[in-house]
């Protein structure tokens, strides 16, 4: 664990010092939030049990997936290419503490995006839940995006960087889009709204609207949340399947 | 402490078996065998492509073998607790640009159960002035050396250097020597590979020749040397050469002909019996590089 830390440590420092990586990314979610979340948060009747935290859990997800997924997808497949990366794999240690401090400085941006987010749906809307609240609602998208990092760390191991791009571009629209955490799934065509109770992105929305209680009838965080960790396992093995076949940079 | 291998018996640190390792089209290594005992400074000399820095991925748990058996310690690079006391240099050195030497020192040594200090990292390379530095800002030279500094992090006992020195100018060359050989005199263990064929004759106890994944030949640089026996015959001519005994590689400029032969003393003979016009005839012994051009161009006339 004190590894973990060490490369989450580095890993954090490395992008701190590069604001124009980390500031576009922070205010993404944000930005998004101002132009369509707002508007959205304010249509829903002041006589629901949960306010805008439906709207604003959308958009945190949003943006915790671009940074959880996305980034480290591309990221991971431009570092593999570098030198460093030879060096840090002779060391003696295995793929999981490079994984773990990845996820948790990811983790930690995560939280430089949503926190501005917040402040705003505060300022702006009708936000509901107490502080007490907030514990298990940003507990709940937290422990839901541990997939999703496992899942760019998957890509970023399985691609090369020009291919990771786009890859991870389709793949995050199709995420958000298919999950339903974008625009209400109804306005897709009918075969979409087929696949998204199967969307990993689904179980997670599902997953943090029920634990606050914004769920609709018939969900349950307990099975979205199987469903997460399922998910979780499935991508913790391909991510250790590619790490381990990798052998750096392959040509032909 | 440290969950630590015991030495094998016939202090071998690092052994390769009948190794083969195929990339796509080519076979980098043809089944290669390879003992790089305790103690001393072992070298593996090639043209580029021969396949040592694969042999040396192999080693370091990198890659693994298509066919045979890859040794570190006795056990298996691939398990990262067989490589506590390994450190290696690779060929091309980078770092995370925005992170300081410091940083990336104590990363490294957060991998060890026992590293060294990081003072004394800084001191034995000569860095301690830049662990206040991004590595973006570093020069090359500069870069290669925190690379190595980097590979004694763990307190090793083998070291693998991936030409520690390609690019680095004459001070910093013979610097970096410096600083193996303190290594080696405290019971270090050092494989490198080199195209500097002055760098294993300055450094190496052993050499082991490779050229297209085989090795061919093995020994100090003394016994390659017996075992190509050839000399270094140059002179100074206008016309033509004669054909002459043992020439085993001919090369001419402008009036300038350098020749290696396997008999030298017979070579003169016949040179002078040919009444050919000559001047300025030096004999000298081969150098390691001479004598490696030799063994590879029998290896491409042989196969």
């Amino acid at each position: 664990m004190t590894l973990a830390l060490a490369h989450a440590r580095s890993n954090t420092v490395e992008l701190l010092r590069q604001p124009g990586y980390w500031l576009p990314s922070v205010a993404f979610p944000s930005l998004f939030f101002v132009f369509f979340g707002i508007s959205a948060a304010n249509q829903i009747p002041a006589s629901a049990p949960v306010g805008a935290e439906v709207v604003l859990t959308q958009f945190l997800l949003f943006g915790v997936l671009g940074i959880m997924f996305f980034q480290f997808g591309v990221g991971i497949a431009e570092e593999r290419q570098l030198p460093w990366d030879r060096t840090l794999r002779v060391l003696p240690a295995s793929a999981t503490p490079r994984f773990v401090g990845r996820v948790l400085s990811a983790l930690l941006f995560s939280v430089f995006a949503m926190v501005p987010v917040v402040i705003i749906a505060l300022l702006t809307t009708n936000v509901k839940l107490d502080l007490a609240g907030w514990v298990p609602w940003f507990g709940a998208v937290f422990a839901g995006a541990i997939p999703f990092g496992l899942m760019g760390i998957t890509l970023g191991f399985a691609t090369t960087t020009k291919a990771a791009l786009p890859i991870a571009n389709i793949g995050f629209l199709l995420m958000s889009f298919f999950g339903d955490l974008f625009i209400p799934v109804e306005m897709l065509p009918s075969f979409v709204q087929k696949l998204t109770p199967w969307m990993p992105t689904f179980h997670w929305k599902v997953f943090v609207l029920d634990v606050i209680g914004a769920g609709d009838r018939g969900d349950s965080w307990q099975r979205a949340g199987l469903f997460l960790i399922g998910w979780t396992a499935f991508f913790l093995a391909t991510a250790l399947f590619v790490y381990r076949r990798d052998e750096g940079a392959r040509y032909r | 402490m440290s969950e630590e291998k015991d030495e094998p018996t016939d202090g071998v640190v690092a052994r390769l078996r009948g190794v083969r390792k195929r990339f796509a089209s080519t076979e980098a290594l043809k089944g290669i065998d390879l003992d790089v005992h305790a103690g001393g400074v072992v070298a593996l000399l090639g043209p580029n492509g021969a396949g040592k820095t694969t042999a040396i991925s192999l080693l370091s748990g990198l890659r693994t073998a298509d066919e045979g058996t890859v040794e570190l310690f006795g056990g298996d690079p691939r398990d990262p607790r067989t490589r506590q006391r390994l450190g290696v240099t690779p060929q091309d050195t980078g770092f995370p640009e925005q992170l300081k030497v410091s940083e990336i020192i104590a990363l490294v040594r957060a991998h060890y159960p026992d590293p060294l200090p990081a003072e004394e990292l800084l001191g034995r390379l000569e860095i301690g002035h830049l662990a206040d530095r991004q590595t973006g800002g570093l020069s090359g030279g500069e870069r290669r050396r925190l690379a190595v500094a980097l590979a004694f992090a763990g307190n090793p006992r083998l070291l693998i250097l991936d030409e520690p020195t390609t690019g680095l100018d004459v001070d910093a060359r013979r610097a970096l020597w410096a600083v193996v050989r303190d290594f080696v005199a405290i019971d270090g263990t050092v494989l490198l590979t080199t195209h500097y064929l002055e760098e294993a004759e300055a450094l190496a106890d052993e050499v082991v020749v490779i050229d297209q994944g085989t090795v061919i030949a093995r020994g100090s640089v003394d016994a390659i040397k017996e075992q190509v026996q050839v000399t270094r015959v140059r002179l100074r001519v206008v016309d033509e050469l004669p054909d002459l005994p043992g020439v085993v590689e001919h090369e001419r400029q402008r009036e300038t002909t350098m020749l290696l032969t396997t008999d030298a003393d017979e070579l003169v003979r016949a040179l002078v019996r040919s009444d050919v016009a000559f001047s300025k005839l030096e004999v000298t012994p081969v150098s390691l590089e001479d004598a490696f051009l030799v063994l590879t161009e029998r290896e491409k006339v042989a196969t």
